[in-house]
């Protein structure tokens, strides 16, 4: 197994139990004496050697075991559990986007809401590679959301955000294509229109 | 006990000056350098622990130590901070070991007679980074989520996630660079969807 040269993949090697003790010996003297000498940095858009990597990894990991706690890993949620979460004391505001076409996304409230979901009421069992595709109203990429999952009870996809993140996400319009393969073909399934709260 | 007050430390302070402050009473000082080893120090626990738990309690050990060694003036070559505080870490695992020994004995012997501790309540706020990290997740790939998963938030080993993802432990570990080389490049930009704004 040949080492890598980046710092990050060597930390990864070193923690993810993929580097011998003799070397991990040598890494954690680097690190150490690099750690000393320099100040974290305050987000995560650094990239400048073994001691700003080291935060990395270490932020990256607690965040990842919080967002494993919200769920974010699964790719799409079954109805059970959307409607698990409905029931929860967990204020979460939900909105129906239908089957496509032009929407406004009701309005929440920005200071009890923990959760939004919305509910793209496209039926996508026997799908597969279901991706959705969301632009700027000019074309312009915003991002793909890959391999999404649906919901087996209705086939319906379920966007499950902390409403930090729905801020960003539904208070501007945009575009969003589910795009998927059936029968070998790939196909624009839906087009969502949507339009902030007025 | 006497206390000074913090002051404010400048991130170009050399550890020996921050040391000798340290050792002078500056709370400010001490907690920078806490920060600086903070990351280094979790890592090192990580490589031998799994349990979230356990990593924060190693850390905080680790830190209580480094302060303690700090206010007593036994940093004796403060040039040479990194190893010192990376000798707290090797004996504090050592003693961990041996404490998890003993443990294991009285467990053996007693733990029937204690009930579980109630979980912890999850967090109520969400930092910007975690919904940057729940932003770059979504445009990962399936697989790669599932390595992102397994790897870091459930610190499961390379032979683990081989086994979970069908494939071999060199792959999988190439899985997860990739997937790490992915999310830094992620969260080295803005969160996708403030393109909108």
């Amino acid at each position: 197994m040949s080492a890598p040269a980046e710092p990050l993949l060597r930390l990864d090697d070193y923690v993810g139990g993929d580097m011998p003790d003799a070397e991990a010996a040598r890494l954690e003297d680097e690190l150490f004496a690099a750690a000393a000498e320099a100040d974290p940095p305050a987000g995560m858009r650094v990239n400048d050697g073994l001691a700003s990597d080291a935060t990395f990894l270490e932020r990256l990991t607690r965040m990842a075991i919080t967002a494993k706690e919200a769920g974010v890993f699964a790719g799409g949620v079954t109805r059970a559990q959307i409607d698990a979460l409905l029931a929860s004391p967990l204020p979460v505001h939900y909105v129906d986007l239908g089957t496509g076409g032009e929407q406004v996304f009701a309005q929440w409230d920005r200071d009890t809401v923990k959760i939004v979901v919305a509910r793209l009421a496209v039926d996508l069992r026997g799908w597969q590679d279901i991706d959705v595709e969301v632009t700027a109203p000019d074309g312009t990429p915003v991002k793909t959301f890959r391999d999404c999952i649906c919901a087996p009870e209705d086939g319906a996809l379920y966007a499950v955000c902390h409403e930090p993140l729905a801020r960003l996400a539904f208070t501007h319009h945009s575009v969003a294509r589910i795009v998927a393969t059936r029968d070998g073909k790939r196909e624009t399934v839906a087009v969502y229109d949507v339009r902030p709260p007025a | 006990m006497s206390t000074s007050a913090a002051t404010v430390v400048s991130p170009e302070t050399s550890a020996a000056e921050l040391v000798a402050r340290a050792a002078a009473g500056d709370r400010g000082a001490e907690s920078a350098l806490c920060r600086r080893f903070d990351a280094a120090v979790r890592l090192f626990a990580r490589r031998r622990l799994r349990k979230p738990e356990a990593v924060d309690e190693f850390a905080q050990d680790v830190m209580l130590l480094l302060i303690e060694a700090l206010r007593a003036g036994r940093v004796e070559d403060p040039a040479r901070l990194g190893g010192f505080v990376l000798g707290i870490c090797r004996n504090l695992a050592l003693d961990r070991v041996r404490q998890k020994e003993r443990r294991d004995a009285l467990w053996q012997t007693y733990g029937a007679e204690l009930a579980a501790p109630a979980a912890p309540a999850p967090g109520e706020e969400v930092s910007y980074e975690v919904i940057h990290l729940e932003d770059c997740l979504s445009q990962l790939p399936a697989r790669s989520r599932d390595v992102v998963r397994l790897a870091y938030a459930e610190a499961r080993s390379a032979d683990e996630i081989a086994g979970a993802l069908g494939t071999s432990p060199v792959n999988a570990r190439v899985l997860r660079h990739r997937a790490l080389q992915a999310l830094r490049s992620c969260m080295s930009k803005r969160i996708s969807w403030e393109v909108l704004s």
